[in-house]
């Protein structure tokens, strides 16, 4: 008995409306994929399942190609229909399978699709079949961190499909409580920061709070902390909000520290170091060690910028800034 | 902390048939620790019984193990060129510990950590013979690995140590403890070469951080009985945990020991704030889910240990010396791991010299201890 049978069906008897298989991020841009098709017709047909004994169709497999069509004005896609007889997990691997061996599937597709798997066998069946699913070896303790991941809010998944939360940062936030989740959910979707710069956030958030005796939420809804923040439509200003959000909490989280290194960089501006003269502070101001660098490129130069360097030993900055 | 399983070495059963030292020994632990006792052929059998709980440190504190030291029982304390080291040397006598302080290095520097005891006191008499044959002051303490009294319930070992140490003078024996586990030892001839040392606190860190361990006032008790046998005391500021009002708490505790011992009876006082290995933070943010203490103002320390600021641990010890000096102006205050600028800033000197605090220390020892000074 074939599995599939090959039908061009009208689009109005397919539906997207049942997205239980749908590995791919929601809202995702089809408009190239769309491109294609206009150019080159469909080269894969989306893979469906009759819904009861109607002739209508859910998508398991093809839910941007099923919206590239409606784009595309077309009446009939071609469809593999899945024959009744196919379980619905034998319908989830396949949709898993067909997307993970076409691309490597981002974090939010890898999440939906361990939820989606979840649904019909345990951790350690899955982590068995994974290769076989996923295209990569998934361990147990991965899956677990993924479906924590795929029991936060929706919101939380959009992010990770659009780049602005990373795995990493996502399951730190799993082990938070539900507003400490919300309140760092809509940080993130203000700005757009790397994994380990999200990571950091959540940690001095986390950390902060918990010092001083307030919840997350409280240290997220800080009236310095929510300023900084640019509406969702404003992209241009995302990187530096970011910087400014860090600064922030960077400040309540090492406040002497973050004092010691401003009044650092006061003191080396009084200095008004010529070009070609570098001054490194000594990290964290834990070593008593400073060091000087000179660069040059011509015997002239170096005795230029050396009798330039010599001349800080009388500066006031510079004492200011060694007998800290 | 209860024992819940106990295991011995089958080899160190064997021998115990051969040695009636060592069978007197285990017999005691095992009378007095009241469990029946299985015997393991392997190691590894205990490591994977730790490794498979869920949370291997708090399984680990109940299973014990008896075993042989197979390393060298006498060994020079790890300190790190970068930061003063004292020159301690380590009496190994065992490994973890019953009581259970967030901060504790051990439930990070072993993988996983196991509760070991060393049995056969003839091995550490053997080693201690050696070390006594040297030609040098030494300091020897068993508080590195483990806490130096935990055992001493059940087992003659701490006794013997005492005695052992009493018979010398070249070496003093330090104790140290949060316990107020001394009874074996109070009416022992020490002969002055024995260092009681106490691990002290702050009230509200001990409530906080030192699960299991005795009170403060249970602690300086304990310390007030030691001095009137003729002991002699030290005790560790280490950690110092910085919060608000830190200042004004750990001079109410510097106040508070002198209340309870004269200032004659102590040879050292050690002051050390929090420091740890990097990996020691997500064991005690999962183990001890309301504790602070990870979340001071840290920096990474060039031994590549999470520090204070430095001008928080300055700011600090400065205070602390400040009151040592009013109070105990004549005891030794040294601090364990810090650098020529805290010194500096915070005592007015620094011992710069390779080996001068390790002097100083055994200065105090020969001074205080009626060691040979001729070794000095």
């Amino acid at each position: 008995m074939q599995a599939f049978k090959i039908s061009d069906l009208p689009l109005s008897a397919v539906s997207a409306a049942d997205n239980e298989f749908q590995i791919s991020g929601v809202g995702d841009d089809s408009s190239a994929l769309a491109a294609s098709m206009a150019a080159s017709g469909l080269c894969i047909p989306i893979l469906v399942t009759r819904q009861g004994s109607a002739e209508a169709y859910t998508v398991v497999s093809g839910f941007k190609r099923l919206e590239a069509a409606r784009t595309l004005g077309w009446e009939t896609i071609s469809c593999r229909v899945a024959h009744d007889t196919i379980a619905k997990s034998c319908l989830a691997k396949m949709a898993v399978a067909e997307n993970a061996f076409q691309r490597q599937l981002g974090p939010g597709e890898l999440v939906r699709a361990a939820g989606l798997l979840s649904k019909y066998m345990d951790i350690n069946e899955l982590a068995g079949i994974s290769q076989a699913v996923f295209n990569t070896g998934l361990n147990s303790g991965y899956l677990k961190s993924l479906l924590s991941i795929h029991d936060l809010p929706a919101h939380a998944v959009h992010l990770l499909d659009t780049g602005q939360l990373s795995i990493k940062a996502a399951k730190l936030i799993t082990a938070l409580e539900n507003d400490a989740v919300h309140a760092l959910l809509d940080i993130f979707s203000a700005l757009n920061l790397s994994a380990s710069k999200q990571t950091e956030i959540i940690t001095w958030t986390k950390e902060i709070a918990a010092r001083d005796g307030v919840t997350v939420k409280e240290v997220c809804m800080g009236a310095d902390i929510r300023q900084v923040l640019p509406s969702a439509d404003n992209l241009k200003d995302r990187a530096q909000a970011g910087n400014r959000l860090r600064g922030i909490l960077f400040s309540k989280r090492y406040p002497h520290l973050d004092a010691a290194k401003k009044a650092a960089a006061d003191s080396v501006r009084t200095l008004k170091l010529p070009k070609g003269i570098r001054l490194t502070l000594p990290e964290s101001f834990e070593s008593s060690v400073y060091s000087a660098t000179i660069s040059f490129t011509s015997v002239q130069e170096f005795a230029k910028r050396a009798e330039a360097l010599g001349q800080l030993s009388g500066h006031e900055g510079l004492k200011s800034l060694l007998d800290r | 902390m209860k024992i819940s399983r106990l295991f011995i070495d089958t080899d160190l059963e064997k021998e115990r048939n051969r040695d009636e030292s060592l069978n007197r020994e285990i017999d005691y632990l095992i009378s007095k620790i009241g469990r029946t006792p299985e015997m393991v052929g392997d190691s590894r059998e205990i490591y994977d019984l730790i490794n498979a709980a869920d949370d291997p440190v708090t399984v680990a504190k109940t299973i014990l193990y008896i075993t042989r030291n197979r390393g060298a029982v006498v060994r020079e304390c790890p300190g790190t060129s970068i930061y003063t080291c004292c020159d301690y040397t380590i009496l190994h006598t065992g490994t973890f510990c019953t009581m259970d302080c967030s901060y504790c290095i051990l439930q990070a520097y072993f993988h996983p950590p196991v509760l070991q005891y060393f049995a056969g006191l003839d091995i550490l008499s053997n080693g201690l013979d050696e070390a006594f044959g040297q030609e040098k002051i030494l300091r020897i303490g068993t508080g590195e690995y483990t806490d130096s009294l935990i055992w001493e319930p059940v087992s003659p070992m701490p006794a013997f140590l005492v005695e052992k140490f009493a018979g010398q003078k070249n070496a003093v024996l330090e104790l140290k403890t949060k316990t107020v586990n001394v009874n074996s030892l109070m009416d022992l001839d020490h002969n002055g070469k024995t260092i009681l040392a106490w691990s002290v606190n702050t009230p509200a860190v001990i409530g906080s951080e030192e699960k299991g361990t005795a009170a403060l006032s249970a602690r300086l008790a304990a310390a007030r009985d030691c001095a009137a046998k003729g002991y002699k005391l030290a005790f560790h500021f280490d950690p110092l945990v910085i919060y608000p009002g830190c200042d004004i708490a750990y001079a109410n505790v510097i106040r508070t020991i002198f209340d309870h011992v004269p200032p004659e009876d102590v040879v050292w006082i050690s002051i050390g704030t929090f420091r740890f290995m990097p990996q020691l933070k997500p064991i005690v943010e999962k183990r001890f889910p309301d504790s602070t203490i990870a979340y001071g103002e840290f920096i990474l320390g060039l031994d590549n240990k999470m520090r204070y600021f430095k001008p928080l641990r300055i700011g600090l010890y400065q205070k602390l010396v400040r009151v040592l000096r009013q109070v105990a102006p004549g005891v030794l205050v040294y601090y364990c791991m810090e650098d020529q600028e805290v010194w500096e800033k915070t005592m007015g000197f620094f011992p710069a010299k390779d080996g001068e605090l390790g002097h100083m220390l055994d200065k105090a020892a020969a001074d205080k201890c009626g060691l040979d000074r001729r070794l000095l």
